[in-house]
């Protein structure tokens, strides 16, 4: 069957928007639907107008995308004034702390920044500091959300971080970590290896630089058993290799190196290689020269499905059993097997009461329309 | 699974539904609007109400609404499955659309001259605005005014006008020759029907100034009580009733308070909704 848009398509509107000036009105209906579902269209946006095509756009294509741009601008604004308060509350309590993945890419004002949205803010604050930043943050206004007694042990025991924080007010998330991944699975690095690689905004707010942050974002995308936005996430990875110097290409692939995490960095260089004509410098692409042995091209092969879109309108053959073999090798990565085990039956016994008895079966219907409008002025809509 | 194109100008969305009793709605109140799958060549939004899945299909079954893939709301009883199509497409808009300052509030036009009614729930907002529109106004929207940034000037989108309780006998009485939808029961407004506003294609799509903000409060047997406002309480009246004022910032502000220079303002008590239609054509829409 023929696909109303294809991935290269999305690729090659990402490289060079003009593209987008060879589209049919049917076309763009399919590509902005996509974007949003990919959380893409803000950045695909300013992508355009940075390109000075954005004009040139029909005025239904142009509307859809200034509206997203207007959110995200929102967004980014909301992010700057959240982070002056988070600044006070963990400079006062903990030793070490700093912005990772999405806030960090805002508030540098880098590239990876544009048209970024993104539901949490996440910080990271050295573990011996952690209980009292967390009792702070909940003084100031940011709360715990009820949850399931096994979820609560699920954070506290196994996971990087604590159960998310949400601001009784403005409905702001905080994800508070202590690592950037589980300590669980064993392959936890030493934080102190990355704390080298800090750096200070302007207003004084730490974050990693951003060698550390691509490694971060690579991690994030191929050391996960969950990759819904990868399609967002290897365009962040491609916006923050786009702007490394040369010396900042070593330092990604010496901190993989040192954390243990090579694989997934020279994934995300694949990647970004490949699909988005990233040039790493020579010395970098020389690692890939040599023939991929039959484990890296059976993970080129898998990773395809983290990276690229998603959506219904373009999934590609075998997507399904891709997307669920990352999902075991993620869990797997990041759990001994027996307590991976204990937890695939925890959640599968929900999973397949809900494939039986329909996917609402747990659902109360009550309370079911009291999200039939946004709340005139309230939060902008927080699931994006 | 019917798919249909449904033009709502200013927008166009594609609807696809496995529920009998969406189709039909859908054709009794859209009737000329509605079209088979890809006629219309941009979508602005996918839309669909279908069936939940498994044993529910079967066992008191319910309607899940999405937009694309994202399901905002938690689904409901099956004979609620059209109205929720409606309060989908309502929220599609409110959080999507930042091309317009968007005012929860009824909007209707007489003379190229458009007037607000922004007011909470149990107003009687709607009951009014099917009065007017039934009787030589032009419906703009029983729900949402939307106004072009830097401008007073709104653009029509009109949509069926939502009636709840007791004002559904009352507009079966009040409109006899109107088409109107199933009655959706027990939902959190209470019983609810929709009924298509009469419209031609020309009314559609053509935009008008605003010349009033309305404020209405029923009150039953009372005589019809008007008193002006100014226009900080105005302004602020409105930015309350705004979905995406605060998205909006500096432009929503600025928008808003050129609206409010630009027209007369006004809270209305009143029990007749017949009273209220003679005075504003007799002494607040210039007369051609």
């Amino acid at each position: 069957m023929n696909k109303p848009v294809l991935a290269s398509e999305l690729i090659e509107l990402f490289l060079d928007p003009q593209v987008g000036l060879g589209f049919t009105e049917s076309k763009w209906s399919h590509v902005i639907t996509v974007l949003r579902h990919e959380k893409l269209l803000a950045r695909f946006g300013f992508i355009a107008k940075e390109a000075g095509v954005l004009r040139g756009y029909p005025e239904c294509i142009q509307r859809h995308y200034l509206s997203a741009m207007a959110l995200a601008e929102r967004h980014r604004k909301q992010v700057f004034s959240e982070v002056q308060e988070l600044q006070k509350i963990c400079t006062a309590k903990a030793k070490t702390w700093l912005l990772l993945k999405g806030a960090a890419y805002t508030i540098t004002n880098s590239k990876a920044g544009l048209g970024r949205v993104y539901n949490d803010i996440d910080v990271l604050v050295d573990k011996i500091h952690l209980a009292q930043t967390e009792q702070y943050m909940q003084l100031s206004g940011w709360l715990p959300q009820a949850q399931s007694s096994y979820d609560e042990t699920y954070y506290r025991a196994w996971t990087h971080e604590i159960p998310p924080l949400v601001h009784g007010h403005r409905g702001t998330v905080v994800d508070l970590h202590h690592n950037i991944v589980p300590p669980v699975s064993g392959r936890a690095p030493d934080m102190s290896a990355l704390y080298q690689h800090i750096e200070m905004t302007a207003e004084a707010v730490p974050t990693l630089s951003k060698p550390a942050l691509a490694l971060h974002s690579a991690i994030h995308l191929f050391f996960n058993e969950e990759c819904q936005y990868g399609f967002r996430d290897i365009t962040d990875i491609v916006l923050l290799f786009e702007e490394f110097n040369e010396a900042q290409w070593s330092t990604f692939i010496a901190l993989a190196t040192e954390t243990d995490f090579i694989i997934e960095a020279e994934l995300a260089v694949h990647f970004a290689h490949k699909l988005f004509q990233v040039q790493p410098p020579k010395t970098i692409l020389e690692r890939f020269k040599s023939e991929p042995s039959a484990i890296q091209k059976f993970r080129y092969w898998l990773f395809a499905a983290a990276v690229l879109p998603k959506h219904p309108f373009l999934v590609q053959s075998f997507t399904d059993t891709k997307l669920w073999c990352i999902m075991l090798r993620g869990h797997y990565l990041k759990m001994p097997i027996k307590t991976l085990c204990y937890h695939l039956i925890m959640k599968t016994y929900r999973g397949c009461v809900e494939s039986i008895a329909g996917k609402h079966f747990f659902t109360p219907q009550d309370v079911a329309t009291q999200r039939v409008q946004p709340h005139p002025n309230g939060p902008i809509e927080k699931d994006y | 699974m019917k798919t249909f194109d449904l033009l709502l100008p200013p927008f166009n969305f594609r609807i696809s539904t496995d529920i009998p009793l969406v189709i039909e709605n859908l054709q009794v109140i859209y009737q000329q609007q509605l079209f088979a799958a890809n006629t219309l060549p941009f979508i602005d939004y996918h839309l669909s109400v279908v069936f939940t899945n498994g044993l529910r299909k079967w066992v008191k079954p319910q309607a899940r609404f999405f937009c694309d893939q994202h399901e905002p709301f938690k689904p409901l009883n099956e004979s609620q499955a059209f109205a929720m199509l409606e309060w989908g497409m309502n929220w599609a808009i409110a959080s999507y659309e930042m091309r317009h300052v968007i005012i929860h509030s009824g909007v209707l036009a007489k003379h190229n001259q458009a007037v607000l009614f922004p007011a909470p729930p149990g107003s009687g907002k709607s009951t009014m605005t099917a009065h007017l529109a039934f009787n030589g106004w032009q419906l703009f929207s029983d729900e949402m005014a939307l106004i072009k940034p830097g401008t007073n000037i709104v653009t029509p989108f009109a949509r069926p006008i939502c009636l709840k309780n007791q004002s559904i006998t009352l507009a079966r009485k009040w409109f006899p020759e109107a088409s109107f939808s199933s009655i959706a029961k027990d939902t959190h407004k209470g019983d609810v029907i929709h009924i298509a506003p009469p419209v031609s294609e020309s009314t559609l799509f053509t935009d008008a100034p605003i010349s009033a903000i309305v404020f209405p409060t029923y009150s039953a047997g009372s005589d019809i009580d008007i008193v002006a406002l100014d226009q900080a309480q105005a302004m602020h009246h409105l930015a309350d009733n705004a979905f995406n004022f605060s998205v909006l910032g500096n432009e929503g502000f600025a928008t808003l308070c050129h609206v409010v220079e630009q027209a007369q303002c006004l809270q209305i008590h009143y029990s007749d909704v017949n009273d209220v239609q003679a005075f504003l054509e007799q002494d607040i829409l210039a007369h051609e």
